[in-house]
Order: C-alpha cells, then sequence, then structure tokens
C-alpha cells in the first residue's frame, strides 16, 4: 500500500519513546538487551531447560569434561563435577539462587530506599536531618563488611546472607534517592507547579519522579551488580548459601581444589558471574544514557 | 499609554486591585551552634497597584527586588505585613485565590519548564488544580492560550527541549496568563532574550493588557524598559523602598539623592552603549 500521508506530519516523541529510538539504535545495548531477556527466560524456565536435578549425583560420572572435549558427551553439556552432579543444570538452578535473589533484593531495596529517600527529601527539619546522618553513617561501612556483621549475628545461610545484603543496600538507594529529589525541589519549575497550586504528591508524581528515573536506572544497575557480586562472596566465603545448593558463588568454592584437574569446574560458575553483571550494566548504563539524551 | 486603560483604571480607582500593607521578610540564619544572625531582606514595603498598571521594582543586584516579587507571588511567605487583592487578605488559607489572581513568570525560560513534561501537560496543571473544567474544555483553553502568546495550538504537544529560548518565554507567558489572573509578576523575565525577542515580548505583553487589563509587576535592571512599560516604580536599596512614585515624575525629579544616581546610572550607560 503506497504511503497517503502526503503532508509530513512529524510526531512527537515522548520522552520514553526517544529514550527507546536512542537505545535501539545501540548495537551493543541491544545485544545486551537481547541477552538480559535470555537471562529472564533461563531464570523463569530453569527447572524445564535443566537437563538434569542438580542434586543428582551419579558416582560413575565423576569429572566428566565438557561435550567439546573428546572424552565428554553431549548428555552432560558442560561436564560434571566431583561428586558427578551435571555442571549445566547446576548453572541453571544457581541463575535462580544468584541472579534471582538479587534482582528480588535490589527491588526490594528499590521500594523501600526510595520512598525514605523521597520522604526525607521533602520533610524539613529534624526528621530530614535524621535519616540523612543516619544513612551517612550506614554508609560509610562497605556493604560486604556489613553483610558480614549481619552474619555474625545471624548465623551463616542463605536468607541471613540475603537479609543483610538487602539492609546493607537500602542505605545506597535512600542518599541517592535523596540527592537527587533534594536538587529537583530546588529548580524553578517545582516552584512553579508549587504556585499552580500542587500539592507534596503532585510535585512528586509530575514534578520530581520524571526527572529521577535516571538516577533510580543508575542506583538499581549498581544495587543488581553488587548484590550478585555480594550473594556470590558470601557463598564463597561459606557465610551465604551452604554447600548442596547450586549457588554460583557455593559452586566456585567448592570447586577450587579442582582447578587443574577440572578446570571447567570453576571456570564456568565464574564465567556465569562475570557475563550477568557485564550483562545488567551494559543495560543499566546504555538506559541512563539513552534517558538523558533525550534533554540534551 | 493607550487612552483606553487610563479608563479602565480610572473607573476602578474605588479599590485598588492590589494593596500591600508593610510587607517585610527577615531570615534567620543560624551562624552557631545558639548565635543567629538576622538578615532583612526586604523591610516596610507599602504600595498599591490598580487595574491594567504596570509597576516596575528596580534597584541594585541584592536590594531585595527579587525578593518582593516572590513574597508577592507567594514562593515566600511574609514575616510582617498584609497583601491584598481587590480588598481580600491573602494568606496561607485561600491559596487558591492567590493562584488564580497572581501568578508568576520566572527569569529564566530554561529552567522553569518541566523538560520530561510536555507544554500541554504544563499548561493542564493550573487549570487541573483550579478549575473544574472538563477535559475538552482544558484543551480548548490550552490551545486559546497558546495562540494568545502568538503560537500554535500543536504546540501542546511539543517537549520544552525542543522549542527555542523565546518559544519557552512564551509557553512560561502562556502558563501565567492561563487562570486568567489579574496580575502577572515577571521576575527579570526579560532579560535573559535577546533584543529582538525581548521587544516582541514586550509587545506581547502590552498588548494583552490593552486587551484583558492585566497589570504587571516586572522587576527588572532595564531602565529604558521600565521607562517604556512602568506607570509607576518602585526603587529599592538594601531591602528598603528608597523612592516610589510615578515612573514619569520619578525620572525627571528624583527626589532621593541615590535613586537619582541609580536612574542615572543605569539609563546613561544603555544611552552609551546603544
Amino acid at each position: 500500500m503506497p504511503n497517503l500521508n502526503v503532508f509530513a506530519d512529524e510526531h512527537i516523541l515522548s520522552p520514553a519513546e526517544q529514550t527507546w529510538k536512542h537505545y535501539s539504535s545501540q548495537q551493543i545495548a541491544m545485544a545486551a538487551l537481547w541477552a538480559l531477556g535470555l537471562l529472564f527466560f533461563l531464570l523463569v524456565f530453569a527447572p524445564f531447560i535443566a537437563p538434569h536435578e542438580p542434586d543428582l549425583r551419579q558416582a560413575h560420572l565423576l569429572l566428566q569434561p565438557p561435550s567439546w572435549d573428546d572424552k565428554g558427551t553431549v548428555d552432560y553439556f558442560l561436564g560434571t563435577d566431583d561428586l558427578g552432579r551435571d555442571v549445566l543444570s547446576r548453572l541453571l538452578y544457581g541463575l535462580q539462587l544468584t541472579f534471582g535473589n538479587a534482582l528480588l533484593i535490589s527491588f526490594i531495596a528499590l521500594i523501600i530506599g526510595t520512598t525514605i529517600g523521597i520522604t526525607a527529601a521533602i520533610s524539613h527539619g529534624l526528621l530530614s536531618s535524621t535519616l540523612h546522618h543516619i544513612m551517612d553513617t550506614a554508609l560509610s561501612i562497605p556493604s560486604l563488611l556489613l553483610a558480614i556483621i549481619f552474619i555474625s549475628v545471624l548465623g551463616p545461610g542463605l536468607d541471613h546472607s540475603l537479609l543483610a545484603i538487602l539492609l546493607a543496600s537500602i542505605p545506597q538507594f535512600i542518599r541517592g534517592v535523596y540527592l537527587s529529589v533534594y536538587q529537583e525541589l530546588q529548580k524553578e519549575y517545582i516552584i512553579a507547579l508549587k504556585l499552580d497550586g500542587a500539592n507534596n504528591y503532585r510535585i512528586i508524581r509530575y514534578g520530581v519522579f520524571p526527572n529521577i528515573i535516571e538516577t533510580l536506572v543508575n542506583l538499581l544497575t549498581r544495587a543488581i551488580s553488587s548484590a550478585i557480586i555480594d550473594i556470590s562472596a558470601l557463598g564463597f566465603l561459606g557465610l551465604g548459601a551452604q554447600r548442596p545448593l547450586s549457588e554460583w558463588g557455593t559452586m566456585l568454592s567448592g570447586a577450587t581444589d579442582l582447578v587443574f584437574i577440572a578446570p571447567w569446574t570453576v571456570v564456568l560458575p565464574g564465567l556465569a558471574i562475570l557475563v550477568t553483571i557485564f550483562i545488567v550494566n551494559i543495560v543499566g548504563e546504555s538506559l541512563r544514557q539513552s534517558i538523558i539524551a533525550g534533554i540534551d | 499609554m493607550p487612552e483606553k486603560i487610563i479608563d479602565i483604571a480610572t473607573t476602578t480607582r474605588v479599590q485598588p486591585l492590589l494593596r500591600v500593607e508593610k510587607l517585610g521578610k527577615t531570615y534567620i540564619n543560624p551562624t552557631g551552634f545558639f548565635k543567629r544572625q538576622e538578615v532583612i531582606a526586604v523591610n516596610d514595603i507599602s504600595f498599591s497597584l490598580n487595574r491594567a498598571e504596570t509597576l516596575a521594582i528596580i534597584g541594585e543586584t541584592g536590594s531585595g527586588k527579587s525578593t518582593l516579587a516572590r513574597l508577592l507571588a507567594g514562593v515566600i511567605t511574609p514575616t510582617t505585613g498584609n497583601i491584598y487583592v481587590d480588598g481580600c487578605k491573602l494568606d496561607a488559607s485561600n491559596t487558591d485565590l492567590r493562584c488564580r489572581s497572581i501568578r508568576m513568570v520566572f527569569q529564566d525560560p530554561e529552567t522553569s519548564l518541566n523538560p520530561r513534561t510536555s507544554v500541554g501537560q504544563i499548561l493542564d496543571a493550573p487549570l487541573q488544580l483550579n478549575t473544574d473544567m472538563s477535559v475538552a474544555k482544558r484543551a480548548e483553553k490550552i490551545a486559546e492560550t497558546l495562540r494568545l502568546v502568538g503560537l500554535l495550538p500543536e504546540y501542546a504537544t511539543f517537549y520544552p527541549p525542543m522549542l527555542s529560548s523565546g518559544q519557552k518565554q512564551r509557553i512560561a507567558l502562556a502558563r501565567a496568563l492561563i487562570l486568567n489572573p489579574k496580575i502577572i509578576i515577571a521576575d527579570d523575565t526579560l532579560s535573559t532574550l535577546d533584543i529582538s525577542l525581548r521587544s516582541q515580548m514586550i509587545n506581547l505583553m502590552l498588548e494583552l493588557q490593552k486587551t484583558i487589563g492585566i497589570s504587571y509587576i516586572v522587576v527588572t535592571h532595564n531602565m529604558g524598559l521600565v521607562k517604556h512599560i512602568s506607570d509607576k516604580m518602585i526603587v529599592m536599596h538594601q531591602g528598603e523602598c528608597i523612592e516610589q512614585g510615578c515612573t514619569e515624575q520619578l525620572f525627571s525629579h528624583p527626589t532621593a539623592a541615590l535613586c537619582g544616581q541609580i536612574l542615572s546610572n543605569q539609563y546613561n550607560m544603555k544611552k552609551q552603549r546603544g
């Protein structure tokens, strides 16, 4: 059908459309987005895709090399570990434990942190100052150290490590959101909105929120990647997920003495952590830049 | 000034449109744990303004003229004094009256429009909050107001970063006009624009004054502009009003020595440059 639109009636792009236009023009960013989509797919359908049970031990198949090796078989695509468990299945289930939990924690931290951050920014006096200074104190301790302190009180375990990482990542959100909302509130268009008679909710929803999405994306990206690192680091140290669980850090720590005999048992979980963080960061950073590109 | 305006002004002289009594603002800055320093930004200002008149507030930088404009617009609350519009006192309880009767146009159009909301949304906010018009009526009003400031109704779908600063300033003026206010406060609005845009804006403002009968309060450094558009003026120095009265009279016979100095300094400088 021929184009019947005689008048070049240009469609005005909304900020969201503009962001997408900028984002989709970047090839690396798009590749990372597809990869992230694949990760989500695997995350949800891991139990259906995984060829074996993650804890199925087969004594006759110890340290089977990956399928591309001469001694490997396609049934155990990425080989088996020292207890005869399928590495591919363990990695897929580990995706839920490491990446899934990191996402969950980061979104909970985002919601709690944003709420407190906005409250702190719009309140005055004692409440604002208390929230601000408590968060400053909490922030001065590195998140992993804070998590270790929590675990030393609560005892090791995946649940406890998740709680500890959640509590450690909330202050970062509060601080980031507080700062950007506070800066936004000084802008003249917010004063103009106030003079229109807008209440606090309206000012935050229509005046501030569209302008802090960039900060939120940035904070979320960093929170997800640091949560992945923290979960696997605590697992590696034996403080987080415990042995039979196929959390990636725990898998790594179990395989360190096999590094020369069966390098795939160490390299593959490590690679999984690396690639996941890489993808999250590329998508997050490109998205942030695309959001900014809309207004410059 | 055309005669028509003077007619409107004389018929409504019974009660001034805007009456300001002993308006003052003091800031208290903590300088130590228990020490406080009082800074008087604006002190004891009284004046009145009639319909379709223009008041210019002039003074050096830091003389409190911007603070005065913000006090009148309701951005900051005064520590002393009262503001009356049509004899009705403005305070915290009737913010909607203030919203509808006094509107402000900010200094910099680049920062006074939210870059992430469309022009339509920007103009819709005051209507939504202060009137009970239906969606269709609001859209109609937005289109009408955009035409009034010399833009097309299609601009409602645009976002501020797509517009030039002159267009942005028109949108800012449209936002002030959309509630049919009685008074518009322009805080150094025109100084950021280049000469041709500035004269366009001035003509637009004067045109609106002639047709709708709006009063303006203009804060500016530009003495040529003051002489051109204002009927009354207030000269400020260190938060105090040192001289006020009819513009023509003040320009020709300033009584306070300092006032004469400010006027002649700035006006002559402009003349020499031009």
